[in-house]
């Protein structure tokens, strides 16, 4: 198996032309809706195995995955999967597996109906025998009865994987196919992904959350306001965020000389003072944590409260946006 | 690896799937109790003249049948057969297949036709004959209605892939510019469905119907049917280009 993501270096995003033995190839992609830019010169290119596409809400995810299915068309720039551009060419899409993120289903009918439906319009012989065979993949009952308008959203999320791998498609694509499942369907899902991706299919995964991606994939392409920030391994990605400047209010009765001593000790790289409060920068936490305490003392301050202010993964999103 | 998928399995398996997300109780129910309205009608108007003659009950199946009860039911099941899909996002598990777009629309099309067409042709048929119409004028207006049927399914079909909230658009399109337009002079009724529906109504069926000019039968056929193949295409093109959420 090749490494999945072929043209990256680590935690710094590709600019490099289509590597050899790529499967999905995006070349100065953009997108905008109206005055909305949804995705802003975006280039990479991934081979077989699992990638993960971490990003906050409203990143360009989902706008990035339905390029690569060809279900809108770039605004500028190229997308490539299995070397053709999937909107125009017909071969190409039955060789795409989409999971994509709404929830919405064909409510009317059953599960196997709905991915014997999937099978049928993908060009297999025997839909209803491929559509049980996908069912049971994700562990669902092919011979429920019920229409899919009574399933959980878990259940749902699988059906609609079992759609998008019963053609056993090249590559798949999948958003967001963790939201709705229970822990243990989540890890059955990454263990499935997994076999998928070292069977040698191309599997992209997007996902908002830091630690349900470090368990898909340990490649992981970063997207930030429509940019790709960071592209790489899991662990450097973790590096890049812990070396971060970590931003914490403090609450002080004497913001001013408190500042200043914080700055003067080096345990702040930046500070900004309110009416009864500073904001620190620091690189180190933890000297920062031991630092408070005595230099109040010796202040005679008083500290009414310490709060870090970044510690969620938007913050590090925007710092990786930042620092571009 | 799969294989492109056939116009026939590509057609069978789109009208299998959207004519079971257009079928709501609610849409049948309240289309049939006005369609039960209009047989009523048309009773009454047989009851309410003392000799029934034919060009009333033609009257009836053309100023009503033809021109609010034909346009408004194909509107509601063929702007939502593509329409509904496509806002909601299930038009993805037929788009993204490897299927020509056209046998997409014509299984969308099959779809609300087949739904929508028992509701106008039955109300339409049974007020004409419950008002007193021989059998050349049930048979002039059921044909009118299965012409203007596949013509109004195709346009407001191409319609919801145009235009968002295309049941309004189709709706005023109906009732304030086919309404207009014959008031307008020769050309601009020429503009209207309407007026192509009405004509095969008066000239098969041999009655003269109230402000309505006829045009030549083969005329309003091939008109009809160059507005269907035309809205078809377009429906189609439209769907290859259109952006899937």
């Amino acid at each position: 198996m090749g490494d999945p993501l072929e043209s990256a270096s680590p935690a710094e995003p590709s600019s490099a032309g289509a590597a050899p033995g790529a499967l999905i190839e995006v070349a100065g992609v953009s997108k905008t809706f109206g005055d909305i830019v949804a995705v802003s010169d975006v280039t990479f290119s991934v081979g077989p195995g699992v990638t993960a596409l971490l990003g906050p809400n409203g990143a360009g995810k989902s706008t990035l995955f339905r390029m690569l299915c060809g279900l809108t068309a770039p605004t500028a720039g190229t997308v490539r999967v299995l070397g053709a551009d999937a909107r125009h060419d017909r071969e190409v899409r039955g060789r795409i597996g989409l999971v994509p993120q709404q929830d919405a289903l064909f409510d009317r009918i059953g599960a196997l109906e709905f991915v014997a439906i999937a099978a049928v319009t993908e060009g297999m012989a025997d839909g209803p025998g491929a559509a049980r065979r996908a069912l049971e993949l994700v562990q669902l009952d092919p011979d429920d009865q019920r229409t899919l308008s009574s399933y959980s959203k878990g259940m749902r999320q699988r059906v609609k994987v079992a759609a998008a791998v019963v053609h056993d498609p090249e590559v798949l694509i999948l958003d967001e196919p963790l939201a709705g499942l229970d822990p243990v369907q989540r890890r059955r899902m990454i263990e499935l992904l997994h076999g998928l991706g070292e069977e040698g299919r191309c599997v992209m995964v997007s996902s908002h959350v830091l630690e349900e991606v470090s368990r898909i994939g340990s490649r992981i392409l970063v997207i930030a306001q429509g940019r790709l920030v960071a592209a790489g391994d899991y662990r450097d990605l973790r590096e890049l965020m812990d070396d971060r400047p970590h931003r914490f209010q403090v609450k002080v009765n004497r913001p001013r000389s408190f500042a200043a001593a914080l700055v003067e000790s080096g345990a702040a790289v930046g500070v900004s003072v309110g009416p009864d409060s500073v904001m620190i920068d620091t690189r180190d936490v933890g000297r920062l944590s031991c630092e408070l305490a005595p230099l109040a003392r010796r202040l005679e301050a008083r500290l009414n409260r310490i709060a870090p202010l970044d510690d969620d993964l938007e913050s590090v999103f925007r710092y990786l946006v930042e620092r571009r | 690896m799969t294989a492109s998928v056939g116009w026939l399995r590509a057609f069978a398996v789109s009208y299998r799937v959207l004519i079971r997300q257009i079928l709501t109780p609610g849409r049948l129910i309240g289309l049939g109790l006005l369609g039960a309205v209009f047989i009523l009608i048309g009773w009454a108007v047989r009851a309410d003249t003392a000799a029934a003659r034919a060009a009333d009950a033609a009257d009836l199946a053309s100023n009503t049948g033809l021109a609010f009860i034909l346009p408004v039911f194909i509107l509601v099941f063929a702007t939502v057969v593509l329409g509904q899909p496509n806002e909601d996002g299930t038009l993805v598990y037929l788009w993204l297949r490897p299927m020509d777009r056209a046998p997409i629309v014509l299984g969308g099309l099959a779809a609300a036709l087949t739904l929508a067409v028992p509701l106008v042709l039955v109300p339409v048929v049974g007020a004409a004959a419950a008002a007193g119409a021989d059998t050349g004028v049930v048979a002039a207006a059921a044909a009118a209605v299965l012409l203007g049927a596949a013509a109004y399914g195709t346009v407001f079909l191409a319609f919801s892939l145009v235009v968002k909230r295309s049941i309004l658009w189709g709706l005023a399109y109906v009732l304030i510019w086919e309404s207009i337009a014959p008031n307008l002079g020769d050309f601009a009724g020429r503009l209207s469905l309407r007026g192509y529906t009405q004509s095969v109504l008066a000239n098969v069926g041999g009655v003269d119907l109230e402000g309505l000019n006829p045009v030549a039968t083969p005329v309003a056929i091939g008109v009809l049917a160059a507005v269907a193949v035309g809205a078809m295409a377009l429906a189609s093109a439209r769907l290859a280009r259109l952006d899937v959420a």
